[in-house]
């Protein structure tokens, strides 16, 4: 009891944290609960495909298909755990300050951190993937196939968690040494394994036997495909496991067994290896040489006071540097990336049968498009909100406010043109709709343009903080889901002469960029006006002092 | 000359009758205020006396209820972006960019004070290394101890060279050495250079050692103000030390029972 109390306080601890955040924003976590409805279907749908065909198959083909679906599972479920904010509700492990003071073992914090993601929602989808071939097998009073289906399973899901928590922890010494955050690069990284392990059924059937042209997406397969390197991975070690008694070939079946158990046990010890690590950081970070401020030649153009345009520069710079390093922007930077990737998985995954739940998958990427908008509206909408307990920094500069406000709006501008950019055009390779993207592409700096135009007037009007870690008491009002739709469609009224404009022909195009930047200019003196009536306002919210 | 034959200009801080409220409670009232440039003043009182409240009125965060405000000669309540070209703020809850580096926070502040990005740099270097922070320049602030984190907090406030200084609570939680380093600075600048720094504080011992004159804040009033000496004369007619003095004016209730029995 001694090991397991610790254990079951730091799964409760979270579970309060969730409910905290149910209260806080029951919108956001409905929007979540409704993809999750959708993504559970899909789920459904993939593992029923399975399950239904499965006694028709051949061993090896059965084998090479749970195998691809195992491993598809778990990318995505890893995935799901470390993207922060998405799908996983239980949230990010606590902070390894945050429990340093009690008295805990590396193995209590592993134990209760793989508890919690076979806990939390992705574990869930993971078996609504799975039971459906576990039911159809016992359906087909195959009792001894559908318990080692189990278990493997089982196996599988505690990996996963291991792994998870393993990658988390990592990541965490990782940005404790460069403060940076590590998740865009561990996605990056993810997805550059999983396309390179060509081999493995699941990816393999990406490219064709001519040259290595990647496809959007692949057939069932009928032919097995298979490398020495993929053997060992974790699904296809379960997936022998359930061949195996298909078979009826039992050192096959307990080799495979024992080698998830093995996969088990060295994902467990080196997580254990790195909490460790954790617990005692290095100390060499005070005494390491730091680098020295780079030192310049002599003074450019500017002696001492400078202009308005090195002052917006300074502003911009700063501002860009914040939103690519502080956490209360990568969430909505990120939240967006995650959803992409599932819903580029859609439309990867295999097309099994004509089950309708495969048409979700065009609702699914358009859902994840909308999705990633909501989450960057927090972004366009609050320009004043990342501060957090700044706000009296800021707002002490003597600086004129529109100039404020147009340094926020370029940077914020430059770095959703790139990232949506990029999105815009791997949601169309995914989903085969290559000639769509040159279309998107012209319409989406119009798009953000007047998005940054409504999104000006709302941060003026309405100010908070969109996450406090100094001072807590003041949540956002829940009205805002309302303004960010608001936003959205008034977005669609402005553009609508967009078309008209440019069916002017040659003058089409000045037109339009006339009528964006001056729409763009009213928005910037309109939320000057506001702020100076606002200001106050705004600096106590953000400083957290209600008056 | 007495302070009383100056006129209001001359006043690097002019309070005239400030009051304030948060709604029904009335946290300022009546507040008088003149000093004059190169003063090292510190306002002293409990958690919750007001003295942050204040320091936000000055800086010109919040507007008062009733009263004048002037600093620098500048009418804060009228035009405060003018007031705030010369003043300079530390804050008790340092607000600073955990993800900048020292050194680009720094230049940040320069820059947005108005000053060219060569010159803003430039200080900020001269700043880096009076403060001993040049070999955390290039981490960023978020890995910084919090007496690193008030040094540059402090390096922000004096990059435009202001001539008023806001200090609230400045060496919480401050160690020794920066403490030292943070104090000769400061006597430099109020000695030497003019500026009026202007510094509130719950420990008296720091007020005793920095200050020319104190103010003892107590439930929204001012309850004795004047010299260091004067204060310290006042306690020896009572036949007490300045800290019971202090402690007196500020209504401070001493626990008595302390001990826990469960304690083993």
């Amino acid at each position: 009891m001694a090991f397991w109390q610790p254990v079951l306080v730091l799964l409760r601890v979270r579970a309060q944290v969730l409910r905290h955040k149910m209260a806080r924003n029951p919108t956001a976590f409905l929007g979540t609960l409704l993809l999750v409805a959708v993504l559970a279907l899909a789920a459904f749908g993939m593992g029923n495909a399975l399950g239904v065909s499965w006694h028709a198959m051949s061993d090896r083909v059965a084998e090479a298909n749970l195998q691809r679906l195992w491993l598809l599972m778990q990318g995505c479920w890893l995935l799901a755990l470390l993207v922060p904010g998405g799908i996983a509700l239980l949230g990010p492990p606590p902070s390894g300050a945050a429990i340093r003071p009690f008295a805990l073992r590396p193995a209590q914090i592993l134990v209760a951190g793989v508890l919690a993601c076979l806990l939390d929602v992705p574990a869930l989808l993971a078996l609504v993937l799975t039971l459906p071939l576990i039911g159809n097998l016992l359906l087909g009073r195959q009792i001894g196939q559908a318990l080692i289906a189990l278990i493997a399973f089982l196996l599988l899901a505690l990996q996963t968690g291991a792994l998870a928590r393993l990658l988390s922890a990592l990541g965490a010494l990782y940005a404790r040494r460069v403060q940076r955050w590590v998740e865009t690069p561990a996605l990056a990284v993810l997805l550059l394994v999983g396309l390179c392990i060509a081999a493995p059924p699941a990816f393999a059937s990406l490219t064709t036997s001519s040259g290595q042209r990647m496809q959007a997406r692949f057939a069932p397969l009928t032919e097995t495909a298979s490398s020495r390197f993929s053997l060992l991975l974790p699904s296809s070690l379960a997936a022998r496991s359930v061949s195996a008694m298909r078979c009826g070939d039992y050192p096959d079946l307990f080799g495979a067994l024992g080698g998830l158990a093995v996969c088990l046990g060295l994902t467990t010890g080196a997580g254990l290896l790195v909490l460790r690590r954790g617990d005692n950081p290095p100390a060499a970070r005070e005494g390491r040489p730091a680098a020295r401020p780079r030192t310049r030649g002599a003074p450019r153009v500017w002696e001492t006071r400078s202009g308005p345009l090195p002052q917006l520069w300074a502003l911009v710079k700063t501002e860009f540097l914040l939103l690519l390093r502080r956490p209360e922007s990568y969430l909505p930077l990120h939240k967006p990336a995650g959803m992409f990737l599932l819903g580029a998985f859609a439309f990867l995954a295999p097309d099994m049968s004509k089950d309708p739940t495969y048409n979700l998958k065009v609702y699914l990427g358009l859902g994840a498009v909308l999705y990633g908008l909501l989450w960057q509206m927090q972004l366009l909408c609050n320009r004043f909100g990342t501060e957090a307990g700044t706000g009296a920094l800021l707002f002490g500069f003597s600086l004129p406010r529109r100039r404020l406000l147009l340094g926020k709006n370029l940077a914020l501008f430059a770095l959703l043109l790139v990232l949506d950019s990029g999105a815009v055009t791997g949601m169309c390779a995914v989903s085969s709709a290559v000639q769509n993207i040159p279309l998107l592409l012209c319409w989406l700096p119009m798009i953000l343009l007047v998005l940054t135009a409504l999104g000006n007037i709302v941060s003026a009007l309405q100010p908070f903080a969109i996450a406090r870690h100094k001072k807590t008491g003041f949540e956002p009002p829940d009205a805002l889901s309302g303004a960010y739709i608001a936003v959205g469609c008034g977005t669609a009224l402005l553009l609508a002469p967009v078309p008209r404009l440019l069916a002017l022909g040659s003058i089409g195009v000045p037109a339009v960029a006339g009528y964006l930047l001056a729409l763009y200019g009213a928005s910037l003196w309109l939320a000057g006006a506001l702020l100076a009536r606002n200001e106050l306002k705004l600096i106590g919210r953000l400083d957290g002092r209600m008056e | 000359m007495q302070p009383d034959d100056y006129s209001i200009d001359d006043y690097s801080i002019y309070v005239h009758r400030l009051s304030h409220r948060y709604g029904e409670r009335t946290v300022l009232k009546r507040i008088e205020l003149r000093l004059l440039p190169g003063a090292f003043f510190g306002f002293l009182g409990q958690n919750g006396a007001g003295k942050s409240t204040l320091i936000r009125l000055l800086c010109g965060f919040t507007p008062p209820m009733k009263g004048e405000i002037r600093v620098a000669g500048v009418d804060m309540v009228r035009d405060p972006m003018a007031a705030r070209q010369h003043i300079g703020v530390v804050s008790e809850d340092v607000a600073l960019y955990d993800r900048l580096t020292g050194a680009e926070f720094l230049e940040f502040a320069g820059q947005m004070h108005g000053l060219s990005a060569a010159e803003a740099r430039k200080r900020a270097s001269d700043l880096l290394e009076r403060l001993d922070l040049t070999d955390a320049a290039g981490r960023a602030i978020g890995s910084y101890s919090l007496g690193m984190q008030k040094k540059t907090a402090f390096a922000a406030a004096l990059i435009h060279a202001p001539r008023v200084l806001f200090l609230d609570e400045p060496f919480n939680g401050v160690d020794a050495a920066s403490t030292r380093t943070l104090c000769a600075l400061l006597k430099h600048l109020t000695g030497e250079r003019g500026v009026t720094v202007f510094f509130t504080s719950h420990v008296l011992e720091m007020a005793e050692r920095l200050c020319d004159r104190i103010a003892i804040l107590h439930e929204g009033e001012i309850q004795r103000q004047g010299t260091v000496a004067e204060l310290k004369a006042e306690a020896v007619q009572q036949g007490a030390a300045l800290e019971e003095v202090f402690l007196q004016r500020t209504g401070a209730r001493i626990a008595e029972h302390v001990a826990l029995e469960w304690f083993a």
